[in-house]
């Protein structure tokens, strides 16, 4: 099961200071309760502390609430959401068994942003609607807590991220491994040099699955499927092509290298401050299916170079596995640290889960669990720890890279500028003009 | 040989029942390379294709075409590997295409067309490949030029509208001026003027701006906003004039996609977008342009039209009913204004949105000059309470040197909002200086400036910390968790208590361990144990540890707790299965198990469990391995144990003795999907995919007296793969596996 990872983990999100040694000092078995599965068990102690009053509530409205938006839905006080949307009335029928019918239902967003009841949007449709939607409830006034990746293009981020800063809004994404106790220690120890310089950083991912050919045909009644391909290049419905599915196609989710690129890439730049910052060439190699439906690549590699601390990223597509399904391992001058995952279910080595920071020490941002930190930052208006300037610099990196597969080609990266040098046609590639009325 | 390779193909599509398309001009798609076809090719011929209008530029390209990219014969000879049977050969091919240059690009369009859907897509990743290719940084422009032509060809009304859009696609990211009349005259195609639009929106030139700006004409009424968006998004300043024209028209959504246009390319647009304009707007008006003003004057503040683009933000914000267009005013006014923009924006200090006001401080600190901290200070002397708070706040974010001594002196103030804004900001700056101040407030302020000022002693309690002053912050740490009246603040309290880990503060902590505090206070009482373990008093660390496992809430805790006990030689699987965890198993595998195909295909331990002998899979010997696991909530990770972790499947098995027969409810979790069987017989199968969480799946169940048997079968797809079983009373209590 892959989209578990996405879950958020209760319990193990960081809320506690006293986690103790546990990743890689003990079997692989034990290891799987922090890097690879959420705790739940049901206890009036996992109850969120600080819950806000009536008087203090956010009035969400859920926009997406299929796979990863079901389980925002599910996380909500029921009490506090105004209204749900989805283009899949299925998906709006489950909403409406679980948080009731007083609920308002809809299948265009926009109707969500009407709301003036409503605070804050949980935006959470497919990679394609991330960018639109966003920018349109900052429009809006509403603050938001978008799923990762957090855009599809460069100029759809840069887009976000101006639209938030412009109109004071208080956005998230959702790549939550920063809000996990994990990455809060490994980020204490890279970050106070215990590794030493780093000088690279390796990531390991199993690969994109390899699909079939299957009919494309008329949509199932219950789905709206213009509104689902909305700004995307229009392709006629195919089962292989939707729910879920959605994520093996380059023209929508990406690949591995957004769905899950998004989280290892996060915590990779939360640890070492990269958060305003990029790469300065990208250079990716792959191989897609010989056949079938999907386009992702099955395998692939990209190197990303930077500058000022020099360092090298490499995303391996399976890459060498270190006790997890996916990770990244960081090769400093002095020492190494693996980190596993990168979502809810972040792990590290037991010499950072039980390192402390020494007298003067850098202390990164510490969450209190991802979404209890957006909803925190909305009362406070404080720049939450997965702030979209982060999420657009992180989206980055999984979009150039795979504009650099499509094209068969290095590119030459200006993180300042957000473009490529020197050529022409990658710089066209930086946007997507936008389907019929859907434009940023 | 080419025409029986092709005729190949064509009957392996008819033997599919695959539709047999037919090719744009009637000719199946085998025929499409025969000899005239290649012929006419190999000539640089036009006549099947785009028959628009041909420039004078597109009809020079054209002669180019026979001097760039791959001979014919290589052309015919990729495109048989194209049409290969074999989907790896047709791989290969479409991976090497980019040389194949503009000969290959029609013939590619025509098998874009085809019925065999892996020849098509061969097609069209060969298509995008070559058209990517021609593009390449040092290549000629010629090459490029004639590859775009031959794309054109494409856009022909007689092909399908699907190769159509896709030669549109690839003309938006290679093509150039020679492109953009063929994609210009189907603006008015109701099926591809949106692609031709998205195209023309790309492209680069002010030829594009020109096409788009004709076109706006003839559009239909529902397609011009689409244009006109695209004229924005170009931000070419040749579109003011006709979009101005549209900001007069009755049809009030163009005028604000004109508005929003004209922004955009954030040029003067005569009388517009100035102060004025916005004063006369009607409130709806405000609500339907505002956000076009707010952008256009970003863009002239970015483009250091400071004057006009702070006239818009002042006028904005007073007008704005809507905060967030407040926000947007004022963040404005921050960026591209001075000192003299306090006085303007400290009224916004008060504004009803607390959104407002985090912006009006963020203003404040954004504000340039080397005048302003000066002028912070001295405005904070007539200033009102809410505003005096914004400016040290401001003070504070530009790390003024006057903040210290302002923040000193604002701890005295009369307002409590004062008094509570210098106290969070000297918890902010967690300078050692401020201890007394912040202590002293602790103790006579009464709520929330309490709870400010203790929250502010917390955190410098977390500084001694950090800086190895370990005494003097434990004793700021207790006298905070005396001191605190909420939970939160001592929960902080009390996990830096936990932190220093002193013998002393065992009794304190204890005291703690209920109601809202007890998960915290679990976890400090744990790190207490721990450190008097590790100085030697072993019989009282295991005492402190099994009391903190009983009384935690949390599992998380009990996990940790359970940590500590394993390392002091106590056998903690008897707590994990005190609360029914099976925490023994024995496991084999992995078995394969293609789209699931696991969940009903048997295997041999369905038939026969032999832990010593195991079993054989297709030749391969499996053997059972024994696995013990300690932790809460008992989950067993089949990724560490059995490696290959995609389409597969394992299975657990286990013993339970009981003494006597009961009624029980066995719960699972499970990555992927699971099926169950208790003493032989299937009681539950679940073909999921989801993530492991404790008590997914419920089945009541009887176990008999004396020894009971249990199988779980597991299912992967791919990620993480494991299960935990569980067993409890009907009335869902733990039942106690350690007795």
């Amino acid at each position: 099961m892959r989209r578990n990872h996405d879950r958020g983990r209760a319990g193990a999100d960081g809320s506690g200071r006293l986690t103790r040694r546990r990743f890689l000092s003990r079997s692989a078995a034990a290891s799987l309760g922090i890097s690879g599965f959420p705790y739940v068990i049901t206890s009036s102690a996992l109850a969120r502390p600080g819950r806000p009053g009536a008087n203090d509530r956010i009035i969400t409205g859920h926009i997406g609430i299929g796979g990863m938006g079901g389980g925002h839905l599910r996380e909500a006080p029921r009490e506090d959401v105004a209204a749900v949307c989805d283009v899949d009335a299925k998906h709006l029928k489950r909403a409406a068994d679980h948080v009731g019918d007083h609920v308002k239902a809809y299948k265009d967003y926009r109707r969500v942003l009407e709301h003036k009841d409503i605070d804050a949007v949980v935006v959470a449709p497919p990679d394609h609607w991330h960018g639109i939607i966003t920018v349109h409830a900052c429009q809006a006034g509403k603050d938001v807590y978008c799923e990762k990746p957090a855009s599809k293009t460069i100029q759809e981020g840069r887009a976000m991220v101006e639209a938030a800063r412009r109109y004071g809004r208080v956005v998230q994404i959702g790549s939550q491994g920063r809000s996990t106790q994990a990455a809060y220690k490994a980020a204490q120890f890279i970050r106070n040099g215990d590794i030493g310089q780093v000088e690279k950083v390796t990531c390991w991912h199993y690969p994109n699955p390899v699909g079939k050919w299957k009919p494309d045909t008329a949509p199932p009644p219950h789905l709206d499927w213009d509104m689902w391909v909305g700004p995307a290049k229009w392709v006629p419905y195919n089962e292989d092509r939707c729910h879920f599915n959605f994520r093996w196609l380059l023209d929508f989710g990406g690949g591995q290298i957004r769905d899950r690129g998004a989280h290892v890439f996060s915590v990779i730049f939360f640890c070492l401050e990269q958060d305003t910052g990029g790469p300065v060439s990208v250079e990716a190699t792959g191989e897609p299916p010989h056949d079938g439906i999907w386009d992702c690549p099955v395998e692939m590699e990209i190197t990303y170079e930077f500058k000022n601390p020099d360092w090298t990223l490499v995303w391996s597509q399976p890459g060498e596995p270190l006790g997890a399904a996916f990770g990244a391992k960081y090769w400093g001058t002095k020492d190494t640290l693996v980190v596993t995952g990168g979502d809810g279910g972040c792990g590290t080595e037991a010499k950072a889960m039980e390192y402390r920071v020494p007298p003067g020490g850098k202390e990164p941002y510490r969450s209190p669990g991802h979404k209890r930190n957006w909803l925190n930052c909305i009362r406070t208006r404080e720049r939450p720890i997965m702030h979209l300037e982060a999420g657009h610099r992180v989206a980055t990196l999984c979009i150039i890279g795979n504009i650099s597969y499509r094209l068969g080609r290095k590119l030459t990266w200006d993180p300042l500028a957000e473009r490529f040098i020197g050529d022409e046609e990658a710089n066209r590639m930086l946007g997507n003009p936008g389907r019929g009325p859907w434009h940023l | 040989v080419l025409i029986d390779k092709c005729d190949r193909v064509n009957d392996r599509a008819q033997s599919r029942d695959i539709p047999q398309a037919e090719g744009p001009r009637g000719l199946k798609p085998a025929a499409l390379h025969r000899g005239e076809k290649s012929a006419a090719l190999h000539r640089g011929e036009t006549t099947h294709g785009y028959t628009g209008r041909v420039t004078a530029l597109s009809a020079a390209v054209l002669l180019v075409v026979a001097g760039v990219g791959a001979s014919g014969s290589e052309v015919d000879e990729f495109l048989i590997r194209i049409q290969d049977e074999s989907a790896d050969v047709r791989y290969a091919a479409w991976k090497a295409a980019g040389p194949m240059g503009p000969r290959a690009v029609v013939p590619l369009g025509d098998l874009m067309a085809g019925g065999d859907r892996g020849v098509a897509k061969a097609a069209t990743e060969a298509l995008a490949n070559i058209a990517h290719y021609s593009a390449r940084p040092d290549a000629p422009a010629s090459e490029r030029q004639a590859v775009a032509s031959e794309l054109i060809k494409l856009l022909s009304p007689d092909r399908p509208s699907g190769v159509r859009a896709e030669a549109l696609h690839l003309l938006s990211c290679v093509g150039g001026a020679e492109a953009v009349d063929a994609a210009a005259d189907l603006l008015t195609d109701p099926q591809l003027r949106d692609a031709a639009r998205m195209a023309l929106q790309r492209m680069p030139g002010k030829e594009a701006t020109r096409a788009l700006i004709e076109g706006l004409d003839a559009a239909a009424t529902e397609f011009k906003p689409r244009i006109i968006e695209a004229l924005g998004q170009r931000a070419d300043a040749a579109a003011i004039g006709p979009l101005m024209k549209l900001t007069r028209d009755s049809d009030l959504a163009l005028v604000g996609e004109a508005f929003d246009a004209l922004a955009r390319i954030g040029e003067p647009a005569g009388d517009l977008f100035t102060p004025e304009a916005v004063e006369k707007l009607s409130d709806d008006g405000l609500d339907r342009l505002g956000d076009a003003y707010l952008r256009y004057a970003d863009n002239r503040a970015a483009k250091n039209d400071a004057g006009t683009a702070m006239g818009i933000y002042m006028a904005m914000l007073k007008r704005s009913r809507r905060e967030h267009r407040r926000c947007g005013a004022v963040v404005g006014i921050g960026r591209a204004g001075s000192s003299s923009a306090i006085a303007s924006l400290l009224p916004a200090a008060g504004d009803e949105s607390v959104a407002v006001r985090a912006a009006v401080v963020e203003a404040l600190a954004a504000l340039k000059g080397a005048d302003v901290d000066a002028k912070l200070v001295t405005t904070m002397a007539g200033a009102k309470p809410v505003e005096e708070a914004a400016l040290l706040r401001a003070l504070v974010a530009r790390k003024s040197p006057q903040a210290m001594s302002a923040l000193i002196q604002a701890r005295l103030s009369p307002a409590e909002q004062v008094r509570r804004a210098a106290f969070e900001l000297m918890a902010g700056i967690a300078e050692p200086k401020f201890e007394p101040y912040l202590l002293a407030a602790a103790k006579t302020e009464k709520p929330p400036v309490k709870s400010v000022a203790l929250g502010g002693y917390l955190k410098l309690a977390g500084l001694r910390l950090s800086r190895g002053d370990r005494p003097n912050a434990l004793n700021m740490y207790h006298q905070a968790l005396e001191l605190a009246d909420g939970p939160e603040l001592k929960v902080e309290a009390l996990g830096g208590i936990g932190v220093i880990a002193s013998p002393s503060s065992v009794s304190l902590v204890r005291e703690h361990m209920t109601g809202e505090t007890a998960e915290a206070a679990a976890r400090a009482y744990v790190a207490l144990a721990a450190g008097i373990a590790e100085s030697g008093d072993k019989q009282r660390a295991i005492d402190m540890l099994s009391e903190a496992v009983g009384k935690s809430p949390s599992p998380a805790v009990m996990d940790v707790a359970l940590v500590e006990l394993a390392k002091l030689g106590v056998d903690t699987s008897v707590y994990a299965r005190r609360v029914g965890f099976v925490t023994t198993w024995w496991l084999i595998g992995p078995f394969p198990s293609p789209e699931k195909s696991a969940y009903e295909n048997v295997f041999f331990p369905e038939q026969t469990i032999d832990l010593e002998a195991g079993g054989t899979l297709a030749g391969k010997t499996l053997r059972w391995k024994k696995v013990s696991v300690d932790r809460i909530p008992t989950v067993i990770n089949l990724v560490g144990e059995f490696k290959a972790s995609q389409n597969v499947a394992a299975y657990g098995y286990a013993e339970i003795d009981r003494k006597v027969a009961r009624e029980v409810k066995i719960k699972a979790g499970s990555d992927d999907g699971i099926v169950i069987w208790l003493n032989g017989e299937r009681i539950h199968g679940n073909n999921a995919s989801r993530g492991c969480q404790v008590d997914q799946d419920v089945v009541a169940a009887g176990l008999k007296k004396g020894k009971n048997t249990l199988l779980v079968k597991v299912l992967q797809g791919n990620g993480d793969w494991g299960f935990c079983v569980r067993i409890t009373n009907p009335d869902d209590s733990p039942l106690d596996l350690s007795k």
